[in-house]
């Protein structure tokens, strides 16, 4: 099963891995569906990444002592 | 005598009459600056030197017979007249001959600069770390009211509105400029919570934006561990920051579409996996079925009892081609037999005398007659047709033949 809180580049990178990996021809029946399953759910998760919205911009703010915080802005 | 008292409009004349009557054309030496050329070719820049700036302008025809490159921080020697504008109190000369004059001192400390960094290795093309290609969040170096971040968020915006932008406000200009990007850079790089970071700028002369080229900075940008898109200035502005950025995009907003996929053309890419998984996996699983299908057939072809039923029925295919031999065996042999019977009886001599044939014995029966030299005359003989016997005399023996 997939890792949970993959980055999307991660999740693509295994993506790409899967479908090599089922195309290949070369895994046993019940790795396959392990695979595929694997896929759909990774798909699902890097959906729901690209559809989080967040508040968009954010500025850095000095605290003094060399922290920041960040702030929402208005865009 | 009453101080006259002119009119806006007449002093300005006046200026104009004093300024185009007496100044003849000259050459003046100076320094390029705001550089810029107007869409039609025609060329305004400024000369300069350390306390003034006079402005400049080189029509078309003029800009275009020059056999070199014009570009800010160049010493040049120009010559031309005067031209005032009444309207504004502006003046400016108007070049008719230009001649460089050795590099500025801006553009030599650029060169200069440049050569060391360059034979350090900074710039090696090996040293640049990758974009990564699908940010969470993106960390932005610039100033907070420019253009420059207005060009990127709003593009950013557009093509992914999932991504998240942090901006840190710094100088870009001016003294402090180079201390608070390198600030910014150790900021983030201390968080290290971006993905990569972009410095930008929008245009402006050679001493606007030199704080790019400042050492110090430059330096920073090389050593930053998180990747650096340089977005500094317009597209023919090139810094040493450029040079050492990881990337350098031509513009802001160019920055923006290298740096932001497309959230679209990633949804498609999604589709197309999960397309592409469902194909994959309905071909193995036909695939499999096949296979057991053909397993299936092949265990049917070897089920025990079915051997033993073939074997059966092997058994009374033989049985019965035996059978069937044997029986043609037995009919040849009949047939044969027949013949054999027919040849027997035709040999029997017993038939012979059917035909009107006789054996002739001696008296006594017991020999048959086959010569004349076996009977004498008064011989009494037996003679054997084929229903009977009767006797008979020999009356005469002749012993030649008939």
């Amino acid at each position: 099963m997939p890792k949970k809180n993959l980055s999307l580049e991660n999740s693509f990178k295994r993506l790409d891995e899967i479908l090599g990996e089922l195309e290949s021809g070369d895994v046993d029946l019940e790795k396959s569906i392990g695979l595929f399953e694997e896929a759909m759910v990774l798909s699902e998760d890097c959906q729901k990444q690209l559809n989080a919205l967040e508040k968009r911009v954010k500025v850095l703010v000095a605290k003094g002592g060399g922290d920041y915080i960040e702030e929402d802005i208005q865009e | 005598m009453e101080d006259k008292i002119y009119s806006v409009s007449e002093i300005s004349r006046e200026i104009k009459r004093v300024i185009e009557q007496f100044i003849p054309p000259i050459w003046v030496e100076g320094e390029i600056s705001n550089f810029t050329v107007s869409r039609v070719g025609h060329v305004y820049f400024s000369l300069k030197d350390e306390n003034a700036l006079i402005n400049c302008v080189m029509w078309r025809n003029i800009a275009g017979s020059i056999p070199f490159h014009l570009a800010s921080g160049m010493r040049v020697i120009v010559r031309g007249d005067i031209l005032t504008y009444s309207a504004q109190s502006q003046y400016q000369i108007n070049v008719k001959e230009i001649r460089a004059a050795g590099m500025g001192s801006l553009f030599m400390a650029f060169e200069v600069l440049k050569n060391k960094l360059s034979q350090e290795g900074l710039f090696a093309p090996e040293l640049k770390k990758p974009i990564p290609a699908y940010p969470k969040r993106i960390g932005i170096i610039t100033s907070i009211s420019g253009a420059a971040v207005r060009d990127i968020i709003e593009v950013s915006g557009r093509r992914n509105p999932a991504i998240q932008m942090v901006i840190y406000p710094a100088q870009v200009q001016g003294e402090k400029a180079a201390d608070t990007i390198i600030e910014g850079i150790e900021v983030f790089n201390r968080y290290k919570n971006v993905d990569f970071i972009i410095i930008s700028r929008g245009g402006g002369s050679i001493e606007d934006l030199w704080a790019f080229n400042e050492e110090k900075l430059v330096r920073a940008v090389a050593a930053s561990e998180l990747p650096i898109i340089s977005a500094i200035g317009h597209e023919v502005d090139f810094t040493l920051s450029d040079f050492v950025a990881d990337f350098r995009a031509p513009t802001p907003s160019a920055a923006a579409e290298l740096a932001v996929p497309e959230r679209n053309i990633l949804e498609q890419k999604l589709v197309q996996y999960r397309k592409r998984s469902v194909q994959i996996i309905s071909q193995i699983i036909s695939q499999k079925m096949q296979l057991l299908d053909n397993l299936y057939s092949g265990i049917i072809r070897s089920n025990p009892e079915k051997i033993v039923t073939d074997k059966i029925h092997n058994l009374t295919e033989l049985n019965q081609r035996l059978q069937n031999s044997v029986a043609h065996k037995i009919k040849q042999t009949k047939l044969h037999m027949n013949d054999y019977r027919s040849t027997i009886h035709a040999l029997n001599p017993k038939e012979i005398l059917k035909r009107g044939f006789s054996i002739v014995y001696t008296d006594s029966g017991s020999k048959v007659v086959r010569s004349v030299n076996e009977v004498s005359t008064g011989n009494k003989i037996t003679v054997e047709v084929f229903d009977g016997r009767y006797s008979a005399e020999v009356k005469s023996v002749n012993n030649q033949k008939p």
